[in-house]
């Protein structure tokens, strides 16, 4: 960043390279439109040019800096535009994890269907604690980083993130059984999710265990 | 470890936060024995999958590339303005150095002007020093308060302002040499009203009071009066002529020596 700062062109040609698919995707969850994203990111590396001087390295991340400045700049184009579309479908691609396998068309259906329905819920939640999931849960920002984009306590952060995955479950069993109730006539007040616990594992597929880390 | 206890931590554990091996043990231990937390947390790891799940459908910037150029575009042309020679890009006045200058010039200039005017506010008087007195004067009832403010209502103060041109106008110094005169009144030693400049375009005065006021020392050179040395924050006696409709119109000094005394 002190290079970027010092006029470094190839400097900040590696942090661009680096860091734009993390303000894109944050910025894409949260509106959920590609071409404001790229808006963002244009936004956001303009404003990297003119304030990389004031970036202090001791106070958090360079991601969590950035995120910060997308966050803005996504509040501010949201503030703009009232009438942005939040659910236009991005043509989401299949997880890494299931390329290569016998691909069951049907299973794949379901489980595209399943991601859209998610990204809708996603995108349905009031902005805070939809900053808050999309930072820690879908960038696997830390806690620590997440505060510091979002300039809150490291408290209010875990808080809104239970919240935002407790109104997230909520919709999502909504979802499912409202669909349940129209694709059957069974009665629908048992919200079964669509699909099993074991087609959820291999969804999830390997490196759980580093969900919570850091942002790539 | 109860229920309650373990709602706290809950998504730590779903997301696989590192929440520490004792937290982790006391963790374990309660879901072995809580089926309806062990449930909570089957689906909050569903959740967590079907989120990453998410996380990986998002795509790639399409115009990724397209958008690097263009910044790098604008990233190089900043460069180039900001090498470029400081006289050749920039216009005098945009250093801060320059701005600092320019502000001290055009406080002077202010300054200045101020002094110019309000000189042109003073009365027209060839002076006698001003004497001194060691006790306050009348009230402003006194008759002699009240023959200078009908000298004032017979437009004397008017004339002394426009009868003066600025340039000849002498700066009123108190104590030195080239003050302006002074009058007595009665037993008081005064100076001529001057018409304040926020009388200016007040209606004619038709009757008044003369209102007898403290005015701090630091508020002489409002007035065109030089500060005399001496404590900062002593005060000086004036008559205010207050017309008809309770406006301030002029003032006047009052034994502007002898007077002046610390506030107390």
């Amino acid at each position: 960043m002190r290079q970027v700062a010092a006029g470094d062109g190839p400097a900040f040609t590696e942090l661009f390279r680096r860091r734009h698919t993390v303000v894109f995707r944050f910025a894409l969850h949260m509106t959920g439109s590609v071409s404001t994203a790229e808006d963002v990111v244009q936004d956001v590396f303009l404003i990297v040019m003119r304030d990389a001087v004031r970036y202090a390295a001791g106070r958090g991340a360079v991601v969590a800096w950035l995120c910060g400045i997308a966050r803005n700049c996504v509040r501010q184009r949201m503030e703009r535009d009232r009438r942005l579309a939040p659910l236009e479908s991005w043509g989401g691609q299949e997880p890494a994890s299931d390329k290569g396998g016998p691909m069951d068309a049907l299973a794949g259906l379901l489980r595209t269907e399943r991601i859209e329905s998610l990204r809708r819920a996603v995108q349905s939640l009031p902005v805070p604690y939809r900053e808050v999931l999309v930072l820690c849960d879908l960038q696997e920002m830390t806690y620590e980083d997440a505060a510091k984009a979002l300039e809150c306590p490291v408290g209010t952060v875990r808080s809104r993130l239970h919240r935002a995955r407790g109104m997230l479950t909520a919709k999502l069993l909504a979802a499912e059984h409202s669909e349940l109730a129209s694709r059957s006539e069974t009665p629908a007040e048992n919200p079964v999710p669509a699909a099993g616990p074991s087609e959820r594992d291999r969804e999830a597929g390997p490196g759980r265990a580093d969900a919570g880390g850091y942002c790539a | 470890m109860n229920c309650r206890e373990f709602e706290a931590d809950i998504v730590d554990l779903a997301r696989g936060a590192d929440s520490g091996t004792q937290v982790a043990q006391r963790l374990g231990e309660h879901l072995e024995g809580c089926p309806g937390c062990a449930a909570r947390v089957e689906r909050e790891r569903r959740l967590t999958a079907q989120l990453k799940a998410l996380a990986s459908s998002a795509p790639e910037s399409p115009r990724a590339a397209a958008i690097e150029q263009r910044l790098l575009g604008v990233f190089a042309e900043r460069q180039a303005e900001a090498s470029r020679p400081v006289a050749a890009s920039r216009p005098v006045f945009a250093t801060r150095a320059a701005r600092r200058w320019l502000a001290v010039a055009a406080t002077l200039l202010i300054a200045t002007l101020a002094w110019l005017g309000s000189a042109r506010w003073w009365p027209a008087h060839e002076g006698q020093p001003v004497a001194t007195r060691a006790e306050l004067g009348p009230p402003a009832s006194d008759p002699a308060a009240t023959r200078a403010a009908e000298r004032v209502d017979q437009g004397t103060v008017a004339q002394a302002v426009e009868a003066r041109p600025r340039e000849q106008a002498p700066r009123a110094r108190t104590g030195r040499s080239g003050a302006p005169r002074v009058e007595r009144v009665g037993n008081e030693e005064v100076l001529r009203f001057v018409m304040l400049p926020t009388a200016v375009g007040m209606p004619g005065l038709e009757s008044g009071r003369i209102v007898r006021v403290e005015v701090p020392t630091a508020m002489l050179p409002a007035y065109g009066l030089d500060v005399m040395p001496g404590p900062a924050d002593g005060v000086v006696e004036a008559d205010v002529l207050v017309g008809q409709d309770g406006q301030a119109r002029a003032i006047r000094f009052v034994n502007l020596d002898s007077t002046q005394r610390r506030r107390q």
